[in-house]
């Protein structure tokens, strides 16, 4: 197949994409390595700030498609040239292009390595990865099939810790919390809530309105600490230890459940097919380098990043950047649009493994 | 007597005599500063037996080395060469002497200067021949060792160490003494025998080469006089320098054979560190070899415990302890009590207030066997759901001691010098233990271990899970469902070289995984990086040695990394790509869930019906 | 606070004018703890946090406002274990500080001013 551009991962970024590079008028093609569409989309419920349906969202996305999104696809190898790009699936398929955008994603952060909170080991210990399934199937239940009465959420859960080889801020997860506090409350109202955080990082727009709303409406519970060890009891359920850090003591709290809202992780899997883009890894393990200084992003480039592949972003960040660029991508290809694409792809081929 | 003969022997004999006074008192000294205690058990050990045995170890280890023989040859070759070698020169020099002279005690530089004395007599016989060529072969001996000596400080590599010891100006100015000495003896008798007859197969040879006129007769003498002074000048810097190991390592082996321990003992320490022949195995063993430009170790500490200026605290305290050092050191020079010592010393008097131990309300019920897992262990929880579901199993009636309320075995603050502290703390731990009445002390830490062994003195039996789990299989109760990941088993210092517990923690892995043979195993063990006993390392060194310890660990194919140390579990976590598990979560692993033991001894029977 | 001038009544308010010299004596030899973000993970794993009430961050806390009483009070409690080092996410080496400001105050054995 020949395209203008291709896109690796039809999530947020790459769906936004590739609508408005069709729209300017090129020959677009998202590669997509699960079986549907939407990338992490697919596995939240309601969207922060005002609990929009993911899948609405994504529908919406989906809707008035005229360009091939192909998924279940592993991509064996990438070949790059001066003219373009030349992908190979493992069906054997070939897909030739000019430009090339990866909007890869994140993945969430493994939480059994930190092993003091119980991940893998504990039950009742899950992540807000698994709870928001519990919010689609409608059913919120503890290791023994009951519902609970009590639930500690923990902030910065492989975020901003050193001794996990993570030391940013996943920006997100503060939101996601409160989110999910939220839905649980209005799922049980006589559920019992508490965040345990750091900081809160409330950033965006109307995040401050959900906080106030969670404290007002629903009585969450915020207690600064840092969660620092779990302990099971013979019930099974969790008996956490931290330090109150406003009242200056260490403490202690029993919870049902254990919600850890993991941080969203670099995604290093593309790296394997092009190795030498490895120097715009940043040091947080993240494409690109974060400058507002554009100046090395000159024209000339034919590789594009975008969506949370670049750092930790909600979905709004996502298409934002995946617009601004398209508009890049688009700038580019006008640039180098000379005669029909077929003759653009004589010339060798750099193989890479 | 000439003049020259009196300028000829004077230097050699001014230093022999400084140098033999100078021992003398400083064994006197020293000897005076060992402890009570231990001054007894040196009068005890002075049996025939017991001397017997150390003159066969001196002859073995003072002579020939064989210490280093077993570790690098190269090396073993280069300070055996110097050692045997001018031993036995001096020894043949003097039957040569006696032989000639027909006087059993003559002054010793008869026997030194022999060939310049005998100079212009004739060789009478082939006695003389014989020594002539027996001379020469021991002075070609101790030359090819020379010439390892030089190029070491070339290229350390070629002897097998990849550091070399980076000397201070004493050690420098008496080794170029010390190289200078047996070049000026070969010379000296070269020109001698170019002159004179008589020579052996190397002199003699090298002597008749040269045809050198009369009148330049007095480079021999000069060389004589450089030959002397060479001698002397090396007596006389050797106080201040390395080489005080040549007499110590004597009296240091009759200590270490009367087992009088260098621990809290400063005459002990004294012998210790004098004894050190600088040889540099030690820097080679030390894994902070590599993290920057370290200058912490034994080598470099125990140097400067023999200046005046002395260690710095960061140097002290930035040791692993982990024991490689006196694992390796051929002359087993007690590196970790001689720090220890140093921690105790600066360290022993800082304030300490445990009576908040007291008020514990928590009375832990009776049962028989008391877990204790130890404040590692409560920071990998994954290990305590083992030992849970282990217990439960074999329908143990067990306790987890610190469960709801912690408390430390003490140990950290035993290594970090503050003893008293120590001995204050563990009252309380050691009464927390045995309040639950237990018959048999479990824990899955190895730092407790140690310090439970050494200094707790329980009326029960304490051991390491792995052991209990070991006692458990003998008793046939194991039912093995063995996997195939391929494992490779890390011993921890604290449970290797400290207590010299191997075997155990292997016997529970080849029942349940495929366990691989790695490379620096048993007393070569690597260490985590984790160590307690270090307070300088930041978090960021600690995980550069744990990833150069698996770099040389893993080997390709490798799935999984057993440890039986919750330190160490936690330490090759940060660094490690393969898993990282403890023994207990790998035997619990191959344990059927939820079932007990009579229940499973139940199912299997019904299987076989 | 009776170091810092003639007070008759203790100050609740504590001066951040004042500049403790403790805190850049310990500093010099242990630059990371001005890493500090006060998360508590100290404290909440501290093995005798939970029968004194303090941790490692208040030790911190403490050593910056100038509150040397009550630090000589908590620096005597500690048993050295090290699960603090393990577990703050700034990977401050917290043995090596509490061991420095002991060694400032340089207290000997149960005689705590």
């Amino acid at each position: 197949m020949y395209t203008d551009c291709v896109i690796i991962g039809a999530g947020p970024a790459g769906l936004k994409a590739g609508q408005l590079l069709h729209s300017l008028g090129h020959k677009v093609c998202i590669l997509e390595k699960e079986e549907i569409p939407g990338g992490k989309l697919n596995i939240w419920y309601e969207l922060f700030p005002h609990n929009e349906s993911a899948d609405g969202i994504l529908q919406q996305m989906l809707a008035d498609i005229n360009y091939p999104i192909r998924t279940s696809i592993i991509i064996d190898s990438i070949s790059r040239n001066s003219k373009g790009f030349l992908l190979r699936d493992q069906n054997g398929d070939e897909y030739r292009s000019r430009a090339l955008l990866i909007a890869t994603g994140f993945k969430p952060f493994d939480a059994r390595q930190k092993e003091e909170y119980g991940y893998g080991i504990f039950e009742n210990v899950i992540t807000s990865v698994e709870l928001e399934k519990m919010f689609k199937e409608n059913k919120i239940t503890n290791s023994k099939g009951l519902v609970p009465k009590r639930i500690a959420l923990i902030h910065c859960v492989g975020s901003r810790d050193i001794k996990v080889g993570s030391e940013f801020c996943s920006a997100n997860c503060c939101i996601t919390g409160i989110k999910q506090a939220i839905e649980l409350k209005k799922m049980i109202p006589d559920l019992n809530i508490y965040c345990l955080y750091m900081d809160l990082r409330l950033g965006g727009r109307f995040f401050e309105d959900c906080y106030k709303d969670s404290q007002v409406h629903h009585k969450i519970q915020f207690i600064r600490g840092r969660l620092s060890e779990t302990n099971e009891n013979a019930d099974q359920t969790i008996v956490l230890r931290y330090e109150d850090t406003l009242a200056g003591r260490p403490a202690k709290l029993t919870a049902d459940m254990v919600v850890l809202l993991v941080g969203m992780q670099p995604d290093h899997s593309i790296l394997k097919l092009l190795p030498d883009i490895d120097e715009r890894v940043g040091s947080d393990g993240f494409f690109g380098n974060g400058r507002i200084d554009q100046a090395d992003q000159n024209s000339d480039n034919d590789l594009f990043f975008a969506g949370s592949c670049t750092g930790p972003k909600s979905i709004i960040q996502s298409t934002d950047e995946a617009s601004e660029v398209a508009f890049r991508v688009n700038k580019y290809l006008k640039k180098r649009l000379h005669t029909s694409i077929q003759d653009q792809y004589d010339g060798v081929w750099i193989q890479h493994p | 007597m000439t003049l020259l003969d009196t300028v000829l022997i004077l230097p050699f004999t001014a230093g022999l005599l400084f140098i033999l006074t100078v021992f003398a008192l400083k064994y006197y000294q020293w000897f005076r500063a060992l402890t009570p205690k231990n001054k007894l058990r040196m009068w005890k050990s002075l049996s025939l037996r017991s001397l017997l045995v150390s003159i066969l170890e001196i002859f073995r280890e003072c002579l020939l080395h064989l210490r280093i023989y077993r570790q690098k040859r190269r090396l073993w070759y280069m300070h055996m060469s110097l050692a045997f070698g001018w031993f036995l020169l001096i020894v043949i020099g003097h039957a040569e002497s006696v032989f000639s002279t027909g006087h059993i005690i003559s002054a010793p530089w008869k026997s030194v200067f022999f060939n310049y004395f005998s100079r212009g007599q004739e060789a009478t016989g082939w006695q003389q021949q014989f020594f002539n060529h027996l001379m020469d072969l021991l002075l070609l001996f101790i030359l090819s060792g020379l010439f390892l000596a030089v190029y070491k400080r070339i290229n350390s590599r070629l002897l097998g160490l990849k550091r070399r010891p980076l000397h201070n100006s004493p050690d420098r100015i008496a080794m170029t003494f010390l190289w200078l000495i047996f070049p000026a003896r070969f010379i000296a008798e070269a020109l001698n025998h170019s002159f004179y007859e008589g020579g052996g197969f190397m002199t003699g040879f090298f002597g008749n080469l040269m045809h050198l006129p009369g009148n330049m007769h007095f480079l021999s003498d000069t060389v004589w006089i450089l030959y002397s002074v060479s001698l002397g000048g090396f007596f006389f810097v050797l106080p201040w320098s390395r080489y005080m190991h040549i007499l110590t390592e004597i009296p240091h082996i009759l200590l270490k054979n009367a087992h009088i321990q260098a621990y809290q003992d400063e005459g002990c320490t004294e012998f210790h560190i004098h004894a050190c022949s600088s040889c540099g195995i030690c820097l080679n063993s030390c894994q902070m070899t590599n993290i920057t430009a370290y200058k912490g170790q034994s080598y470099y500490f125990i140097r400067n415990m023999r200046n005046i200026s002395g260690v710095c605290d960061r140097a002290i305290m930035n040791c692993m302890m982990c024991g490689r050092c006196l694992s390796d050191c051929p002359v087993q020079v007690d590196t970790l009590s001689i720090r220890l010592n140093e921690r105790i010393r600066r360290n022993n008097d800082l304030s300490f207030d445990y009576a908040y131990l007291e008020q514990t309300e928590q009375k832990i019920s009776p049962a028989r066997i008391a877990f204790f897992g130890g404040c590692m262990t409560q920071l990998s929880p994954a290990i305590i759901a083992s030992m849970k579901k282990i217990f439960s199993f074999y329908n143990e009636d067990y306790v987890l001691v610190d469960e709801t309320e912690a408390i430390c075995c003490g140990r950290p603050l035993y290594l970090s010098g503050q003893k008293q502290a120590y001995f204050d703390m563990i009252r309380h731990t050691r009464e927390r233990i045995l309040s639950c009445k237990p018959e048999l002390i479990v824990t899955s830490c190895p730092i407790c271990l140690t310090t439970f062994r050494n200094n707790y003195f329980f009326p029960v039996p304490v051991m390491h899970h792995s052991q209990y789990l070991v006692s458990m299989m003998q008793k046939g109760i194991f039912p093995a469902a063995r996997s195939n990941v391929k494992t490779i088993y890390h011993d921890p210092c604290e449970l290797g070289r400290y207590l010299g517990i191997y075997d155990e923690p292997r016997q529970v892995l080849i029942n349940t995984v495929d366990l691989q043979n790695p490379d620096f195993r048993q007393n070569d063990g690597l260490c985590c990086g984790g160590s307690i006993a270090d307070s300088e390392m930041d978090f960021r060194d600690k995980q550069e040695i744990a990833c150069n310890a698996l770099k040389q660990m893993i080997k390709p194919g490798t799935q999984l990394l057993a440890t039986s140390c919750p330190l160490c579990k936690i330490t090759f976590k940060t660094a490690s790509i393969i898993p990282v598990k403890d023994i207990a979560e790998i035997y619990a692993g191959a344990l059927p869930t939820r079932l007990t033991i009579e229940e499973f001894a139940e199912s299997e029977q019904m299987m076989q019906d | 606070m009776t170091e810092f001038g003639y007070n008759i009544h203790e100050d609740l308010m504590i001066d951040h004018d004042r500049p403790s010299p403790a805190f850049e004596a310990v500093l010099e030899k242990v630059p990371s703890i001005s890493w500090c973000i006060a998360c508590g993970s100290c404290t909440g794993t501290c093995i005798c946090s939970d029968q004194t009430g303090s941790g490692f961050r208040k030790l911190v806390h403490f050593l910056r406002n100038g509150m040397y009483d009550k630090l000589k009070k908590t620096l005597a409690y500690c048993q050295f274990c090290g699960k603090c080092s393990l577990v703050c996410p700034r990977g401050i080496n917290t043995r090596k500080a509490i061991l420095e400001m002991k060694k400032y105050f340089n207290l000997y054995s149960n005689d705590i001013a």
